[in-house]
């Protein structure tokens, strides 16, 4: 079976890849993941981090007791888990630092955000791990929005050097008071993890085209120990945006680490032209969550 | 030179955020108290997710708790090398227990820490505080202090940090004050609460940190429990995450007061689970 992650067509035999959705696009094979041995290191690597190393266009993760994934070129993915894991175990962190991997060899830009469409533009959410980009996103969804991808936004300029975010492929992952609070339990699927209350979710539509990006939205939050206020959205000038977006990149040290740091420069600098950036300021609690979306919403329909 | 991480340890609720309060305070030497909201001790947080992420280039909030012990080792070395040749002394606060993991590795890593100070209270006080701040019954946050568990360990929703493991309360005594890794002094809350200059004063010169009187006694001023008081209730104190709803961080400041909260069978409870080891540092 064919999966489309992050714009490229990818199989998988014998390695369960959960929450994905289904696709039926007959596409040339563009990344392979396959169950193999994996060393603990690479031999002559020009880079060692704490659980990973980096030699040309290879890169290799090592989590003792879990899991070792070699990436290859862009291509390859081999995973091979710890003595007594399930290979599902290993899921998440191939769809994640796998493929963040294989979208820095194949010199893609990639963010770390969860995107929505509205009004025809794609809207990239981005913020660190926990910050909430899933839920604010599934958010959005019940607002009408509709989804293009939770974690990963691969974005390619096309012939007219327009940026364009490809659906990453993925479902929603959202915590259990998520899910309850938005009224998504029907279409709720696998944890993403066992013993994690943080499950798949599937979308009430996949969209498996490209879409302009029209807006990147960094998340921040907002402390639950100083003042209460609303969710607050600040325009953040483009002159002030390139080192704020350079942040939100997927796995930015693996990519700095390949030597892609001038590619990143001038990949996201190619953007900026084109989006508006936004940061919305608010508390993770989800009482704030329908006030965020919906002020996120009609600041985007607002003319700028 | 190579930066090296000094530990201020601690089981939580024991005055460890008062500790890293007079300790900013004497570094900072500066003509007004710090402000609460802006510690900063060290350029290194080991227990962020967020830093543990970067570190180990894998969502770290997808780990189970001993899954991210076994990382642990390696993050800190990382995180360490990251804050530079030249940064100096690294002032890391820390709620895990003293742990080896299964391969004889340190948790807390090797070779990257040059000394810690350890800071114990009595344990009925340590009660009293967590059953206010946490809005816990006092007979629940008895059972909390005399279990084994992972503090922060959230299946719930996104942590922030890592679980740590804390050991019992009087596990976690023993494992910070026997190891022979890293050399501790340990300081009794209510020693430093007595006569603050004379046992942050020793603790300063633990550290090899030189310090004047005049330094030493404005530090200790600027960290009056009064002060940081009026700080919270005028600025917040964003440290104070897990509090329940209206309860102040910086509360009471007192040693001593259990003695009008627990019933004598609550006392005696506590007594039995960690006599010991209150005997040992004069509680009993």
């Amino acid at each position: 079976m064919l999966h489309q992650i992050c714009g490229l067509s990818v199989v998988a035999d014998g390695v369960p890849l959960p929450g994905l959705w289904q696709s039926n696009i007959d596409h040339h094979v563009e990344v392979a993941v396959n169950i193999g041995r994996v060393p603990v290191l690479l031999e002559g690597a020009e880079y060692i981090g704490s659980t990973w190393s980096v030699r040309g266009q290879d890169f290799l993760l090592c989590l003792p007791g879990l899991m070792r994934m070699l990436v290859r070129a862009g291509h390859e993915i081999i995973v091979e888990p710890a003595a007594g894991v399930e290979l599902a175990e290993t899921a998440p962190f191939v769809l994640s630092t796998g493929f963040a991997a294989i979208l820095h060899q194949r010199h893609i830009l990639a963010l770390h955000a969860a995107t929505i469409v509205w009004q025809g533009g794609a809207v990239a959410i981005c913020g660190p791990t926990g910050a909430g980009k899933s839920t604010l996103a599934a958010a959005l969804c019940a607002e009408g929005a509709a989804f293009l991808g939770d974690d990963i936004a691969t974005i390619r300029p096309d012939g007219s050097g327009r940026p364009m975010v490809c659906p990453d492929g993925r479902q929603h992952r959202l915590w259990a008071d998520a899910v309850a609070y938005l009224g998504l339990t029907d279409r709720q699927g696998l944890p993403v993890r066992s013993e994690l209350n943080k499950f798949h979710v599937a979308p009430d539509r996949e969209i498996d085209a490209s879409l302009p990006l029209s807006t990147i939205v960094l998340l921040e939050e907002r402390s639950a120990a100083c003042q209460p206020s609303p969710p607050e959205i600040i325009d953040v000038p483009i002159v002030d945006a390139l080192p704020l977006l350079r942040r939100q990149v997927y796995r930015p040290s693996l990519a700095e680490r390949m030597g892609h740091e001038g590619r990143l420069f001038t990949q996201i600098a190619g953007i900026l032209g084109h989006v508006r950036v936004l940061r919305l300021e608010r508390t993770r609690d989800l009482v704030d969550l329908k006030a965020g979306a919906e002020l996120l919403l009609s600041r985007i329909a607002r003319p700028q | 030179m190579t930066a090296a991480i000094v530990w201020l340890a601690s089981y939580p609720k024991s005055g460890n955020t008062w500790l890293r309060i007079l300790l900013s305070n004497l570094l900072a030497q500066a003509e007004q108290p710090i402000n609460i909201n802006q510690i900063s001790l060290a350029g290194l947080f080991p227990v962020s997710i967020q830093q543990m992420s970067e570190a180990t280039l894998i969502d770290a909030a997808l780990l189970r708790p001993n899954e991210a012990d076994l990382l642990r080792p390696s993050v800190i070395a990382a995180l360490l090398t990251g804050v530079g040749r030249e940064a100096g002394d690294q002032f890391v606060k820390v709620h895990d227990a003293y742990r080896f993991l299964p391969d004889g590795t340190p948790l807390l890593g090797r070779d990257v820490a040059r000394a810690a100070l350890y800071i114990l209270r009595d344990p009925r006080d340590v009660v009293v505080s967590a059953s206010r701040l946490y809005g816990l019954s006092v007979d629940r946050a008895i059972d909390v202090i005399n279990k084994d568990r992972y503090l922060r360990y959230r299946v719930d929703r996104a942590g922030t940090q890592v679980p740590q493991r804390l050991l019992d309360w009087s596990g976690h005594v023993r494992s910070w004050t026997r190891q022979s890794d890293v050399p501790v002094h340990v300081l009794r809350y209510e020693d430093l609460l007595a006569d603050t200059v004379a046992a942050f004063g020793k603790a300063v010169e633990f550290l090899g940190l030189s310090s004047s009187p005049d330094a030493l006694a404005t530090a200790v001023r600027h960290a009056d429990f009064k002060e940081l008081s009026r700080q919270e209730g005028e600025l917040g104190f964003r440290e104070n995450v897990d509090r329940a709803a209206g309860s102040r961080f910086f509360r009471a400041g007192r040693a001593g007061g259990w003695v009008d909260v627990l019933t004598p069978a609550q006392a005696a409870a506590i007594e039995a689970a960690h006599g010991e080891v209150m005997a040992a540092y004069g509680y009993l």
